[in-house]
């Protein structure tokens, strides 16, 4: 390869025919070489360096992203978790309602069904003494006025008015 | 009692003794009862309204030929000295004085049906027997009692009417 490199040259040979060239050349390439070393390498190995700071910073805010993340995740799961445990009671404390809504309700229904009862039972048992009552009256109010009747019908015989005051007189002896 | 009364009283006394009247206080009662149970004639006679003498000759009208002169005056004088409302205090107080006199106290008997004298005797002995007090009789007829009899001593009371048995019966029945 190299053989067909030197032959490809104007002299035929590897090395430039011009010597000057190649001093001048390497000259030129040493102070290229020397610039590179004395500015670019400092420039490239801050640059890489300051490169690599930013990677760890980003790396690090990565990290520390990620480990926010992992937190917000941990503390999401965590309120997930009470959400979940606040819905259970939720739930539970709507059934314990529910039941005892439903216990009121039944009490309540039976109380009123009860009370509606008492209720019938006073008012056919105030009808019932109203009857009652009033049957004595109309009773008691025929039998006056059959009384008073008797009583003043055999009054106007004599014998009976003398008899009781004779009556009378005795039992104030008695 | 008070003075008042007590006054007239004395005063008619001495006036039927004066007079020899002795059953003229017996009229006076009875007219004093007649009066008390007849709101009409006891309103007329209180009237001061109406003349002294109107109300004398309303007297005079009703007990002429039922009573005799010593007690027809004497309740004239009465009611014309606008003591008409006090005339049936008048006249007990005038028989318990005249009983008094004689060692008494006076029974005054409602009746339905006047009394026999063998009655009279018979229920004078049974009242002294239940209350320890020789007593004078004093008759009213009073249809309102309807049979047997009711007795007043003083502020003692002894119904046997038929009118209270009556009342009891119809208080039992109702």
């Amino acid at each position: 390869m190299i053989g067909i490199l030197a032959a490809e040259g104007p002299n035929g040979n590897f090395i430039p025919s011009d010597i000057n060239e190649l001093y001048w050349g390497s000259v030129a390439f040493g102070i290229i070489f020397l610039m590179f070393l004395w500015k670019g390498v400092p420039a490239i190995s801050k640059a890489m360096k300051g490169r690599t700071v930013r990677i760890e910073e980003e790396l690090a805010a990565a990290a520390a992203q990620k480990a926010s993340a992992e937190n917000e995740l941990a503390t999401l799961s965590g309120q997930l978790g009470d959400a979940d445990a606040e819905a259970a009671k939720i739930i539970a404390d709507a059934r314990e309602q529910a039941t005892k809504l439903e216990a009121d309700l039944l009490a309540r229904s039976e109380a009123d069904v009860a009370d509606s009862k008492e209720r019938s039972r006073i008012e056919i048992q105030a009808q019932r003494d109203q009857a009652l009552a009033d049957l004595r009256a109309a009773v008691a109010e025929q039998a006056r006025v059959a009384a008073d009747a008797v009583v003043r019908q055999n009054l106007d015989d004599e014998s009976t008015q003398s008899a009781l005051i004779d009556d009378y007189i005795s039992q104030l002896a008695g | 009692m008070s003075d008042t009364i007590d006054g007239y009283a004395e005063a008619l006394l001495a006036v039927v003794r004066a007079e020899g009247a002795s059953g003229a206080d017996d009229e006076i009662l009875r007219f004093a009862q007649a009066l008390e149970g007849n709101d009409e004639l006891r309103n007329t006679l209180s009237d001061p309204y109406v003349p002294a003498e109107k109300r004398q000759q309303i007297v005079e009208d009703l007990l002429q030929g039922k009573a005799s002169h010593v007690a027809r005056a004497a309740v004239s004088l009465v009611v014309g000295a606008g003591r008409a409302g006090e005339l049936p205090a008048i006249a007990r107080a005038l028989v318990a004085k005249g009983a008094a006199a004689s060692g008494k106290e006076v029974a005054e008997v409602r009746s339905a049906v006047a009394l026999s004298d063998d009655q009279k005797t018979r229920l004078a002995a049974s009242l002294k027997s239940a209350t320890g007090k020789d007593v004078e009789i004093k008759v009213t007829l009073d249809p309102s009692v309807l049979g047997g009899v009711i007795t007043t001593i003083g502020d003692t009371v002894i119904d046997g009417s038929v009118r209270s048995r009556l009342a009891q019966v119809k208080s039992h029945l109702g």
